[in-house]
């Protein structure tokens, strides 16, 4: 969720209350602490009432995660629960100090119930921090951003296409083999050759917007001469447009892409520059799944540690209640 | 499903080659969301661990730290001073008049605590566990509150006590708010010497204990000597290196012993605060057997020698050697007992006609001795007494406060023949010297850490020489030097304490760190069993304050 901007108006209204309620609540602690002389604890009047409001706000900060599974009730929009989530999860920070005696505890439950606190408190300003600045990233430096999970769908979808434009429109390599022109996956590209069309993924900008379209294209005969963009399809461009990075091909860096189709155009008959240029878009697009993914695993990532953790805090918690309550 | 994500040579219509994305995608789990769940799973499990291995190690898991060594034996009883569900601290919510009951009772069961103060409002004493809070580990000291719980009712302490007629509204309210010149007033218990013996700690610090000429000579006038005492003690008073002909120079542990063996008239005597002191916490009471009659006998008859001129004022102590003494000790009565049985011994050692004197015509019980005495024994006898009182009159007052007394025939070994010859008998009283023990009565004070400090430095008004600069509380009133110091209190006040007991800081002239012990309140103060107020016993005390002496006040605690 993104702080400030058009919904700054919320937010401001979230920052000021919980700036008034952790500065009333550290006056009455340090009230508290002046006329005790000693730290107030958590059995404190306001370590107490501290530890009592920031177990509440725990408790709805781990309701996000059942909120998130009945989206079809009427609880309220998920951009209000998630701005509750990260506010009231803010002010919970100097309650919980309060009620923990800003840190001069002791008990290995109580260390470790802090130690999870405070890394789930961490972890969730970084996933906070982090959407503040990647969604945007992605926006500017993605624009054939995908839904993540589709990636490879997606990715496997656009080899297809530009398969069956290698195999209508390059010679075909008398030393090839027959692994060398049917899709690794199965597709049955030599049964599409008698078709006279080819659909395709194509990228368009236009007045400041951008975004994926589908192209139809003619097919005609094979140009001769294309051998070699045949056999740099098969070596390098096909396992870079499956299998991203991982396939360790030299189009997957830009520069070393740039070098590899610039050959390609020279050695190639000028007929097959728009097959060369849809080979290289085709490349360009697979290296933005590659970065949408990076962007991705940071964007989520976090949650690999936020949510795991918060349940962990809530069991702790759970434990915490009734000992603290029973000898205290 | 699209045809696309199927394995196997199939023909691609051209839907599905349209069909850019697999729409059934939010049916499966992600990657991330696979292992979001399994982490899910392994913190539900590894929590349900926590709770397993929580119950078998309570102490590790739950306790907030090691209770106190005292307390070591219950560390794992947490029932020993727990109850459940009920608040041990009453700065709660919800502590209550019948769960601190429970839970002081608890401490009590062991720790008497008495209470602090006898106007002390009962709403403001927290309970035992509020002040002395447990847990903190072995070495914490639990007798060690913070200022804090001194200061929220000492701070304005005429609003945390209750009214009493008896106690004036203004008296005794001075804030007190940390130990220091200007938020600690000055000691109260140093403000006059409540004792009553005439003594000059200026002359007994002189060489020679005279304020006259210090040259050794052999008259009786000159300063003493090393040699003027008995073999005994002369071992004990010899400094190193000097000789008979040295001049006598007492030193403060001449007198002021420290140690834990009270004699068994000083075990009788001393406070029970004193009592319970550490050895060697306060210096121990001065014998006059031990640290007096070697230079002061107690004459009761003419001395051997030739008098003693009274060279600075104070009738001379020393003359020659008695005759004969009185014990140190003795009240009236011991005194008239003492001096009859003398002197009837005397008169039977020298006439032991008298022996065989008739008894008396009508005898009476044993008990009434003087019945078998002639009468002119007994005239001689009382004639004798009545010269030795005078004299032994002047020997006791130069040290104690007297009073005429009268005494019952009944007191007497000799009863009076006749009313009237019993009146002419000087018979005096000793006033209790009344020297405290214990000069600071609302404090503790412990002479062992204190030990490599010169005594100057605190009882520099006991060092003749000293110039008399007012540091202490009760160091003004008499100047220095002069034949009698006795009513000047000889202890350096709260000004000598702050140069020590202090925050740690420099001294902004010589630069040097100056400050650094401790200065809370419990380093000097206690606080249960303060004992009675003084205002609110002055009615009771009135009556038995009337039958004692003049000026016979106990020296009574400050507020």
């Amino acid at each position: 969720m993104i702080i400030g901007g058009k919904t700054w108006p919320k937010d401001r209204w979230w920052i000021i209350a919980i700036c008034i309620a952790s500065l009333a609540a550290a006056a009455a602690y340090a009230a508290e602490w002046a006329s005790d002389s000693r730290l107030p604890g958590g059995s404190s009047r306001t370590g107490l009432t501290a530890g009592i409001v920031g177990g509440l706000i725990i408790g709805f900060e781990l309701l996000l995660w059942p909120r998130k599974r009945v989206r079809s009730w009427r609880l309220g929009s998920a951009q209000s629960w998630l701005r509750a989530h990260i506010w009231l999860g803010i002010l919970a920070v100097p309650l919980v100090l309060m009620h923990a005696r800003l840190l001069f505890i002791g008990g290995l439950l109580n260390w470790a119930l802090m130690t999870l606190f405070f890394l789930v408190i961490a972890s969730g300003i970084w996933g906070l921090v982090l959407q503040q600045y990647l969604p945007q990233a992605m926006l500017e430096h993605v624009p054939a951003e995908t839904i993540y999970e589709q990636i490879g769908h997606v990715a496997r979808q656009q080899c297809r296409d530009v398969e069956k434009l290698v195999d209508t429109l390059c010679d075909h390599d008398p030393a090839g083999t027959a692994a060398d022109t049917a899709s690794r996956h199965g597709t049955p590209s030599d049964e599409d050759d008698e078709e006279e069309h080819a659909v395709i993924t194509g990228f368009r900008s236009m007045t400041g917007i951008q975004g994926k379209v589908v192209e139809t294209l003619a097919l005609y005969a094979a140009i001769p001469g294309t051998l070699p963009i045949r056999r740099a399809f098969v070596a390098e461009i096909r396992p870079y447009l499956l299998d991203g990075m991982a396939a360790g091909t030299a189009v997957a860096q830009p520069h070393a892409a740039a070098r590899t189709f610039a050959t390609l155009r020279v050695a190639s008959p000028a007929a097959a520059a728009d097959l060369i240029d849809r080979l290289e878009q085709a490349c360009e697009r697979r290296r933005q799944f590659d970065l949408q993914m990076r962007l991705h695993h940071w964007l989520h990532g976090w949650l690999l540690v936020h949510v795991p953790l918060s349940v962990a805090l809530g069991v702790l918690l759970a434990i915490h209640i009734p000992v603290a309550l029973w000898y205290w | 499903m699209p045809e696309s994500s199927k394995s196997g040579p199939e023909r691609q219509t051209s839907r599905a080659q349209v069909s850019r994305i697999d729409r059934s995608y939010f049916h499966r789990r992600s990657r991330f969301q696979r292992a979001r769940w399994w982490l899910i799973f392994a913190s539900l499990g590894l929590g349900a661990a926590w709770a397993a291995w929580g119950a078998f190690d309570i102490r590790l898991h739950y306790s907030p730290g090691d209770v106190a060594a005292v307390h070591a034996k219950w560390e794992n009883d947490c029932n020993a001073c727990h109850v459940p569900f009920a608040p041990i601290k009453d700065n709660t919510w919800l502590s209550t008049a019948a769960t601190r009951q429970t839970l002081d009772g608890k401490c009590e069961a062991c720790h008497r605590g008495p209470a602090h103060h006898p106007l002390q409002l009962t709403a403001e004493v927290g309970s035992c566990a509020s002040c002395h809070a447990d847990h903190r580990g072995r070495g914490a000291d639990l007798s060690r509150v913070a200022d804090q719980t001194c200061i929220a009712c000492h701070a304005d302490i005429a609003t945390h006590r209750l009214v009493n007629a008896t106690i004036p509204p203004a008296a005794n309210t001075t804030p007190i708010t940390r130990f220091d010149n200007e938020h600690h007033p000055a000691f109260a218990s140093l403000t006059t010497d409540p004792g009553r013996l005439k003594f000059s700690h200026g002359r007994h610090m002189r060489a020679g204990l005279t304020f006259g000429p210090q040259t050794t000579g052999t008259t009786a006038a000159g300063p003493w000597t090393y040699g003027m005492l008995a073999a005994t003690d002369r071992s004990r008073y010899l400094s190193p290196g000097a000789g008979e002909g040295d001049l006598v120079q007492l030193s403060c542990a001449s007198c002021h012993e420290f140690g834990s063996s009270l004699t068994s008239t000083s075990v009788r005597t001393v406070s029970a605060t004193f009592a319970a002191a550490p050895p060697g916490a306060y210096s121990l009471p001065v014998e006059f057997e031990q640290h007096c009659a070697a230079c002061h006998s107690l004459p009761y008859e003419g001395l051997a020698g030739p008098p003693e001129p009274a060279s600075d004022g104070v009738a001379p102590i020393r003359s020659g050697r008695p005759a004969a003494v009185l014990p140190h000790g003795l009240d009236a009565t011991g005194i008239a007992r003492f001096l009859e049985s003398s002197y009837l011994q005397q008169a039977l050692a020298g006439d032991a006609t008298l022996l065989d004197e008739p008894a008396a015509r009508r005898p009476l019980p044993a008990t009434q001795q003087g019945e078998v005495a002639a009468p002119r024994v007994r005239s001689l006898v009382e004639a004798r007494v009545g010269q030795a009182l005078t004299f032994a009159r002047g020997t006791c007052e130069k040290c104690h406060q007297l009073q005429d007394a009268s005494l019952a025939d009944t007191a007497r070994l000799l009863p009076a023949a006749a009313p009237v010859a019993a009146a002419r008998l000087p018979w005096f009283e000793i006033a209790p010297s009344r020297v405290p023990d214990i000069w600071l009565t609302k404090a503790r004070f412990d002479h062992g850490p204190h030990r490599s400090f010169d005594c100057r430095e605190c009882h520099a008004a006991a060092y003749p020489d000293e110039p008399a600069d007012g540091e202490g509380e009760g160091m003004t009133s008499a100047p220095i030097g002069s034949p009698l110091d006795n009513s000047v209190v000889m202890i350096a006040g709260r000004e000598s304490c702050t140069a020590c007991h202090a925050p740690a800081a420099h001294d902004p002239t010589t630069g040097k760190p100056v400050g650094g012990a401790r200065f809370d309140c419990v380093e000097c103060h206690g606080y249960h069993g303060l004992g009675p107020h003084q205002a609110l016993t002055t009615a009771s005390s009135s009556a038995s304050a009337a039958r004692s002496l003049p000026g016979d006040v106990s020296h009574g605690l400050p507020d």
